[in-house]
């Protein structure tokens, strides 16, 4: 019988596939090279390492893992210089659109089709923002609605600015950080409306973002309809305490309103390989800080090579 | 001067366009949004009906019967999805005769292919159906095809048949002289042969304009549910309600993307532009879908919407030759884009009694679509990224969507990012553009030359950027 092309190609091996080159992916790609293990392999979907972390330029990360304050993009860049000189291969602007049986890794980039396959397989695909689709608030669907982290991105990656009056849903991290970032780009960020009683972030981005700049953090508040035919014009929100319904005038309105791990690849992979898949980082579950994620994918990349070492 | 003006680029006249555009004819279409299918059509839930919820002997029953048909062909000749998954209409123990009326008026239609079923035969073929179900009238002629990309599909075969395209322009004025029609817009004035006013929504005011009467259009809101790729099809054909008298009522959809909507509402409104969506609408359709069988899990929607029916007292399509060289088409709401293939037909045998038609001799009768990279076999995939790497960069994580497909989109007329979502489905996946739409931009930044704080959502002032 003749088999197809595709078939006929000799497959790569890999002791190790890890999918995803945010920081998670990194460290697990790191320490397992660093305990001795061969034929990593490391894909990333960006053309660039580092995963969130490059829209990140505000501080607060480093402090526990380099004992050293640095920015999003500093810790990046000095993690990514790790992997210089080890036997890790990278593979960039590469996407894997399956797992499939044998450990099969199946990924696509500009020249074509490949797949490979690993003894073990990681998964460290970060996470991503709940929208405002997910929460169901009723409106209309006008331009001007993003999430927190596109705003980020719109604004540190490409110099662009979402918008000049902004209302922000949620009191996330990434929520308190733009906060301060449009406003240090000259917009007017109205306030931050939370349903909860309390603040969703950590209480020293409130310090830094919100009150050092008199941005109010409204919590007990519900938004309840967004206004305007093609841009944002305004919104209708409810201070729960009081049951009093107001409305005020807007351009722009962010989302930070929780995060999800991303993990679809799994939904799609065949059960009887799912469980050997590792999840880690943000994938597995969402962490305050990234020093955090980066030790505990270095203790999984150690384990990992313990394990196919013996 | 030109043969036809054609006045709307929504599904119907786009359709129209493309019936006419093998003729040799001078033809214009005018839109006043600056992509076609951004009115009516762009909430359309992508359903090509058997037509036997239309009354036998009404204008829709024959054009949504006639139109049905001609699917399997255009959607060969220009490429478009389209599958013929049947449809049910589910009825209580209480209910069979209404089915067999239902039966009865589509045996007078002339309809094929329909059987009442059993609850024997829905245990097996739709077992997400509640058991409290009884009895359904099959029809296995419906069929699904995603409504942008029919709509694109007309518009672009028209256009490589000569058809302009004026978009972002509006119909200001319109008066007769002599034999023929004068049309002021806001950009310029054109004299015309034949005026075909398939204005959806607005094609009463349209009619105005010309000093025709006409029936008055009442937007009849209809609100739907998408829910995630994950939870798959809840069932293997389309599932209705039995009608009532305003609505085919709450469905359960699967779509040609293999995903499941629900919906619509049906609720008459004033505002011609009212596209807001509420909790009472979702609270229903959930309600609604549970009487049905399936138990929606809120969590598994991913965005809600709503779009306008053209609907009018008369309750059936209008089309007719309202003054020499004027045709008016009224109220084309559901089925109408069922009907779109056979109202192109019917107004081009209009035509054909005032304007003896030829056929081109360079008539272009084949499109190819967009490639859907995540649709091929992997062969066909590296065979396309070896001509153009384009098609091996993802853009669109949720969707798999690539640079290649969206530069395709904007290489055939998308300008906006919902042009490129409803050609590509860039955008329409969970994350809802948080992880593409800057990607999107910068590309049409590049291709199109035009600074990102000039690129907008869907026209107008929708700008994403300031």
């Amino acid at each position: 019988m003749k088999l197809p092309k595709e078939v006929m190609i000799a497959m790569s091996q890999y002791n190790l596939i890890i999918i995803g080159g945010g920081p998670a992916g990194m460290a697990t790609a790191y320490s397992a090279s660093q305990s001795g293990l061969n034929k990593i392999l490391l894909i990333e979907r960006l053309p660039k390492l580092g995963g969130i972390l490059n829209q990140c330029i505000h501080e607060g990360f480093g402090l526990h893992y380099f004992k050293k304050e640095l920015t999003g993009t500093e810790y990046s860049a000095k993690y990514s210089a790790l992997l210089e000189g080890t036997s890790i291969e990278i593979l960039t602007s590469s996407f894997v659109t399956g797992i499939s049986d044998n450990n099969n890794v199946t990924y696509i980039n500009s020249n074509g089709i490949s797949t490979v396959s690993g003894r073990k397989i990681v998964l460290a695909t970060g996470c991503r923002e709940r929208t405002r689709e997910m929460l169901t608030i009723p409106g209309t669907r006008p331009s001007g609605i993003y999430t927190a982290g596109l705003s980020q991105e719109m604004i540190n990656i490409y110099g662009q600015l979402p918008g000049k009056r902004v209302v922000i849903v949620g009191s996330g991290d990434i929520g308190l950080i733009m906060a301060r970032r449009l406003t240090l780009e000259g917009s007017a960020v109205i306030f931050l409306l939370e349903v909860r009683p309390t603040l969703a972030g950590l209480i020293r981005n409130k310090i830094q973002c919100l009150d050092d700049f008199n941005i109010p953090l409204l919590c007990n508040h519900e938004l309840l309809e967004v206004y305007g035919k093609n841009r944002v014009s305004g919104i209708r929100y409810r201070d729960n305490t009081s049951h009093q319904e107001h409305y005020i005038d807007c351009d722009t309105l962010l989302f930070s309103v929780g995060l999800i791990p991303e993990n679809d690849l799994l939904k799609a992979t065949p059960s009887s390989i799912c469980n050997g898949i590792r999840l880690i980082g943000n994938a597995e579950y969402v962490h305050g800080l990234v020093d955090e994620a980066t030790k505990e994918a270095e203790k999984l990349g150690k384990e990992i090579a313990k394990e196919l070492i013996l | 001067m030109k043969d036809i003006i054609i006045i709307g680029g929504g599904i119907i006249g786009t359709a129209i366009a493309q019936a006419l555009c093998k003729y040799e004819l001078d033809i214009l279409l005018i839109e006043k949004e600056c992509e076609c299918s951004f009115g009516v059509s762009k909430s359309n839930s992508g359903i090509i009906h058997t037509g036997f919820q239309s009354k036998y002997g009404s204008l829709s029953a024959t054009l949504a019967a006639r139109g049905n048909q001609l699917y399997t062909d255009l959607s060969i000749d220009l490429d478009f999805p389209f599958r013929r998954i049947g449809e049910l209409i589910v009825a209580h123990i209480d209910e069979k005769q209404q089915l067999e009326d239902l039966y009865k008026n589509g045996s007078l239609i002339g309809i094929s292919e329909m059987k009442i079923v059993d609850r024997e035969w829905l245990a097996i073929h739709e077992p997400n159906l509640s058991e409290t179900i009884s009895f359904a009238l099959l029809g296995s002629t419906a069929g699904i095809t995603n409504p942008y990309e029919a709509c694109y599909a007309f518009f672009e075969n028209a256009k490589a048949n000569n058809v302009q395209f004026n978009l972002s322009e509006t119909v200001e004025n319109i008066s007769q002289l002599n034999e023929r029609w004068e049309i002021r817009t806001n950009m310029s004035t054109y004299q015309t042969n034949f005026v075909i006013n398939c204005a959806g929504l607005f094609a009463d005011k349209v009619s105005q304009l010309a000093d025709i009467e006409c029936e008055t259009i009442f937007p009849r809101k209809g609100e739907e549910l998408l829910l995630d790729r994950h939870v798959g099809e809840l069932c293997k054909h389309i599932i209705f309600p039995l009608p009532k008298p305003n609505t085919k009522g709450i469905l359960i959809i699967p779509t040609i993307d293999h995903t499941t909507m629900i919906g619509p509402t049906a609720e008459v409104i004033d505002d011609k532009e009212d596209l807001r969506t509420t909790t009472a609408s979702k609270d229903h359709i959930i309600n609604s879908i549970k009487d049905l069988g399936p138990v929606i899990d809120p969590a598994t929607i991913i965005t809600a919407f709503s779009g306008l029916r053209p609907a009018t007292k008369l309750g059936d399509f209008y089309i007719n030759e309202d003054r020499k060289g004027f045709i008016n088409l009224i109220g084309i709401q559901s089925p109408g884009l069922t009907a779109a293939p056979a109202i192109g037909e019917f107004v081009t045998s209009i035509i054909s009694k005032n304007i003896k038609l030829t056929i081109k001799k360079t008539y272009i009768s084949k499109r190819k679509s967009i490639p859907k990279i995540r649709d091929m076999s992997v062969s066909a995939k590296n065979t396309l990224i070896k001509k153009d790497s384009d098609f091996g960069t993802i853009i669109c994580r949720c969707e798999e969507v690539t640079k290649g497909e969206i530069l395709e989109a904007i290489r055939r007329g998308a300008k906006t990012l919902d042009g490129i979502k409803f050609r590509t489905r860039c955008q329409m996946g969970r994350c809802h553009g948080s992880f593409c739409t800057m990607k999107i931009m910068d590309i049409m930044h590049e291709e199109l030359g035009i600074p990102y704080n000039e690129i907008t959502k869907r026209g107008h002032d929708s700008y994403v950027t300031i």
